[in-house]
């Protein structure tokens, strides 16, 4: 029994790291006092290096710890994902002038919260399990999004998402009770035995059970991910929180939320061969929805002016993308199952590609708002000169969320592409193709204002010293290296992702 | 040297990252490092040029690895006769682009850098055999040329370089879609590498890629997948050519474009657009483009574009919009010989684009003079320049008749080459192309007339000839003008293997 018990806490080291992280913190905060912030943000970022150490160091045999959270290398890869984005998140947060420095330490437990929350989403087949993570990933995110308490836009935004967050949680748990009722498990596989057989008996009721628990718990998904037409509260979220946090909700949060999309439609819908009219609707359906997100997203983003409300547009729209995967995993017929694996494979790379160029972008913009209180575009005219390197890194992760190569946005966009066109939905790729045009349009406002306009010569701005402001200007430098890196020698990216699928 | 292709593609890197770690202010230096960058990739396609082997068919100093295993897509490179050519214009044109941009003061450091970076995707598209490959290159030039023309460009520069930057992409994403269905085709059937244009050709022209094992049995709305594929490809190389209706991007770039921008934009990057025709659509897919209809669309639009291009440029007062559109119309030349699949025509077709190359980037150098120097570029507002600047009208009169086709110049050889070729398939086409010969003798003689001849504007009497550097940038090329149109063996030579198997590709 002891030795299951430590193989089971073995396999959530990552996790005690985190949680450890999160007491060390908070106690630090106490003990040093007022002057602590630094301090402890260092300590929280050795805590992260010891939680992705963990994780590294994690055997690929898939473990099933307590009964409710599988670790596997599926779940490793997400992980890894998080934790990663959650330790630059970090850096950025301790250089972020947004942020008082009065409270700059109690911020760190919170995000390192959020980031354990989010681990918990994406390791577990359990709906009661999936609940509590995606609760504690909601409610440090609904904390950090309102921190800047003093600024109206940022209130506003902790609130906004909380109403928004706890409508979507709560239609999500009605769907999980209906399932329950359905099933009388609360686990994935049991769920999936349950649904198929509702569905073979061809009852019109149990079919419709069926229909609403399944859009219910969409809508919870739909919400953590942004979609079409859950998205309502990202633009003002996004533009409202204080950067760090933005960057976070764009990336950890909503790898998370299609982490565990992937695995519930995957689990589920996929697992055994549910009759196939309804998952070919269901899938067309995402297809749809897939269509009109990124769409929306970047015809939207067209007309923006504030930075982050751009790239909030854009991260829509970047969802819609992603959704494209779904759609080819749902719309894989039975004789064509190797879709499934290279949907979701084109899902997990496109998240990386995503997370590379999304993280170095909000991160660019922290740094020109640190130092020039840049946020529109009219602020940034000409900026570009006056900080090429930044500017330059700005390019680049532009250039990658638009697709283009070099970077490694034009290998996620190609794998999606080859994707949708394998499973025949021609039109979706054609659509997703047009909209790289569209993007271009608008993420390119941002590289017209840094060097296009304004003047060219040197403006003098608040300037950063330090080996904190240093490390956290060297990781743009270091994500735009991989952007492009990455963009050219993408084998082992893709082992790692197929390997995850696996 | 095995890796000669290599080092003509990624020596201007070396270049870039010197200048990447100068100080901003050393702005001499940062000239010669740029100068010395784009004179070695020079200097080496040189030695490519009289190391290329003119009696071996098929493709030469290949160079081939594997680069992404999981997909199949390879390092590839190779050059035939086809493209030898286009690559030491590129050498050339890079390196007197470098030196025309002395002048630039505005962000040399930044201007310098881009120049480079653009070199390295020109020079990779032309030697890439890989689709992928090709994509990635083709693809990276985008970028430093939306930022040459926004940044350092004229007036209206934003508006050129992001309307030149969503043409280009609208067609590329479109051509990754087709490159993605080939790759489907391709790999379906069990092909290794799915992306080697020449697997690729071999597969189609000899019927046996089909796409069968695509969704609904290969066909999308009545036509096979590959005919769509031909045509996403072709729609993404006409917008950079640019055929009549994808040329609007055209005259804005060239007009708002830093004078060598536009060198650079006339003399190569539209070769792109036909170099891709030619190699991807009439190379790989010889049995669509010779289908009946779709070969006279394609000499429809190129008469198109060669008519109604020299009637618009006839139309301009702006010197330079006026070159820009005689560009639409020399460029169609190349498309409706190419698209008669006769030795003379193809033959034309290529040649014309190296011509064109020399003629186009001279004219521009020449306008770019006249702008220097008087800061406008009004046809109506110049006369007289011939008895103030006897060099500049002299090098002018070689460039102008050049592009006009005057016998013994080298857009004669071209142009009348297409003119025959076009005859034995489609003898009313060739001769309505005649017209546009003469309207574009017409706008040619004109300007000539209105700019250089007649009585000298009282405002310009003290109009400088030009200096040691510009003639530097322009004897080159006035001199290539005339030894094409004199001995156009020297480059015919170079081309005919290649251009023989296209056509015998393109017949069979």
């Amino acid at each position: 029994m002891s030795e299951t018990l430590a193989s089971h806490l073995t396999a959530l080291k990552p996790e005690i790291w985190l949680t450890g992280t999160i007491l060390v913190m908070l106690v630090l905060d106490l003990l040093v006092g007022k002057r602590s912030a630094r301090t402890v943000g260092v300590f929280g970022l050795i805590g992260i290096g010891g939680a992705m150490w963990a994780l590294m160091n994690q055997s690929s045999v898939p473990v099933r710890a307590f009964g409710l959270i599988s670790i596997d290398t599926y779940s490793i890869f997400f992980r890894a994902l998080i934790i990663s984005a959650t330790g630059i998140v970090m850096l950025h947060g301790m250089v972020f002038r947004g942020i008082e420095d009065e409270t700059r330490a109690e911020f760190g437990p919170m995000l390192v919260g959020a980031a354990l929350g989010a681990c918990l989403l994406v390791s577990t087949d359990n709906l009661i399990m999936l609940l509590v993570g995606m609760e504690l990933l909601s409610l440090c995110s609904y904390v950090m999004a309102g921190w800047q308490k003093k600024e109206r836009r940022s209130a506003e935004a902790g609130l906004k998402y909380l109403v928004y967050g706890a409508m979507a949680s709560g239609l999500m748990l009605f769907g999980f009770s209906l399932l329950y009722g359905l099933s009388g498990s609360m686990w994935m596989p049991e769920i999936a035995l349950a649904v198929s057989e509702a569905w073979s008996l061809g009852d019109a009721g149990q079919h419709m059970i069926v229909v609403i628990a399944s859009t219910l718990v969409f809508v919870g998904f739909g919400f953590k991910i942004s979609a079409f037409p859950f998205h309502f509260w990202a633009p003002d979220v996004y533009e409202g929180s204080p950067t760090p946090v933005t960057s976070m909700l764009a990336v950890a949060s909503k790898t998370a939320g299609f982490g565990v999309l992937i695995r519930f439609v995957d689990t589920v819908y996929l697992d055994l061969t549910i009759a196939e009219d309804w998952l070919g609707r269901f899938g067309y359906v995402i297809a749809v929805l897939a269509a009109i997100t990124m769409t929306y997203g970047n015809v939207t983003a067209v007309k923006q002016n504030n930075i982050k409300r751009l790239l909030a547009y854009s991260s829509i729209a970047h969802a819609g993308y992603l959704l494209m995967g779904v759609a080819v995993m749902t719309t894989a017929t039975v004789d064509n199952r190797a879709a499934v694996g290279i949907g979701m494979e084109s899902i997990l790379f496109y998240l990386v590609s995503y997370y590379i160029a999304t993280l170095g972008a909000f991160g660019c913009a922290m740094a020109f708002a640190n130092r020039f209180g840049a946020e529109t575009l009219e602020d940034y005219e000409g900026l570009g000169w006056s900080s090429p390197w930044i500017g330059a890194c700005f390019i680049i992760f532009l250039t990658s969320l638009v697709g283009l190569p070099p970077a490694i946005g034009l290998i996620g966009k190609w794998l999606l592409f080859k994707a949708t066109l394998s499973v025949g939905l021609d039109w979706l790729a054609v659509i997703a193709a047009l909209n790289a045009a569209v993007a271009l349009f608008y993420y390119f406002k941002i590289a017209r204002a840094l060097f296009l306009r304004g003047d060219t010569d040197y403006q003098e701005g608040l300037a950063s010293k330090g080996v904190i402001p240093g490390l956290a200007h060297l990781s743009l430098i270091v994500l735009a290296i991989f952007t492009v890196y990455f963009g050219l020698m993408w084998d082992g990216i893709m082992e790692w992702v197929s390997e995850a699928v696996m | 040297m095995d890796q000669l292709l290599s080092f003509i593609i990624f020596s201007p890197m070396i270049g870039l990252l010197a200048i990447m770690f100068m100080p901003k202010g050393s702005k001499e230096a940062i000239r010669a490092i740029a100068a010395a960058a784009t004179f070695v990739p020079f200097l080496l396609s040189t030695i490519l040029w009289f190391q290329f082997d003119s009696s071996v068919p098929g493709m030469q100093f290949v160079e081939r690895m594997p680069w992404i295993d999981a997909l199949g897509v390879e390092y590839y490179l190779g050059i035939d006769g086809l493209s030898v050519p286009l690559v030491w214009l590129t050498g050339l044109l890079l390196f007197l682009g470098t030196f025309a941009s002395f002048g630039i003061e505005k962000g040399v450091k930044g201007y310098m850098m881009l120049l480079l970076l653009l070199e390295v995707g020109i020079n990779g598209v032309f030697c890439s055999l890989d689709l992928f490959l090709f994509y990635v290159f083709w693809e990276v030039m985008l970028l430093p040329m939306y930022f040459l023309i926004g940044v350092w460009g004229g007036p209206r520069r934003e508006y050129a370089a992001i309307k030149f930057f969503l043409y280009t992409l609208a067609g590329s994403v479109l051509m990754l879609l087709g490159i993605v269905a080939l790759y489907l085709a391709a790999s379906g059937q069990g092909v290794a590498t799915p992306f080697s244009i020449p697997v690729l050709s071999e597969l189609v022209s000899s019927g046996q890629l089909t796409g069968n094992n695509l969704v609904d049995q290969g066909m999308l709305l009545g036509w096979p997948y590959l005919k769509w594929i031909f045509v996403v490809f072709f729609i993404g190389f006409a917008i950079k050519v640019p055929v009549v209706p994808f040329h609007t991007w055209l005259p804005d770039a060239h007009v708002e474009a830093p004078t060598p921008i536009s060198v650079i934009l006339a003399g190569i990057l539209l070769k792109l657009g036909t170099y891709g025709i030619l190699r991807i659509n009439l190379g790989m897919f010889p049995q669509i483009a010779s289908e009946p209809a779709i070969a006279y669309t394609g000499a429809i639009l190129g008469l198109v574009a060669i008519v109604y291009g020299a009637f618009v440029a006839m139309a301009q007062t702006d010197f330079k919009r006026m070159v820009a559109y005689s560009s639409v119309s020399h460029m169609g030349y190349v498309l409706l010989g190419a698209s008669a699949f006769t030795s003379a025509g193809l033959n034309g077709a290529a040649m014309q684009m190296f011509t064109h190359g020399t003629s186009s980037a001279l004219l521009f150098l020449i306008v770019g003079v006249a702008y220097d120097r008087a800061h406008h570029r009004e046809i109506e507002g110049f006369g007289g320049l011939a008895s103030v600047a006897p060099t500049y009208t002299g090098i002018t009169t070689i460039g102008m008749f050049a592009a006009l086709g005057l016998p013994s110049m080298s857009g004669f050889i071209s142009e009348a080459l297409v003119i025959i070729g076009t005859w034995q398939v489609y003898p009313l086409l060739a001769s309505i192309a005649v017209i546009g010969i003469v309207i574009t003798a017409a706008f040619i003689l004109w300007t000539m007339q209105r700019v250089f001849l007649g009585p000298l504007n009282e405002k310009y009497k003290d109009f400088k000839d030009v200096t040691p550097r510009e003639i530097f940038t322009m004897a080159p090329l006035a001199f290539l003008c005339v030894l094409f149109g004199v001995l156009p063996m020297i480059l015919l030579d170079k081309m005919e293997l290649a251009i023989e198997s296209l056509r015998q590709l393109l017949n069979a």
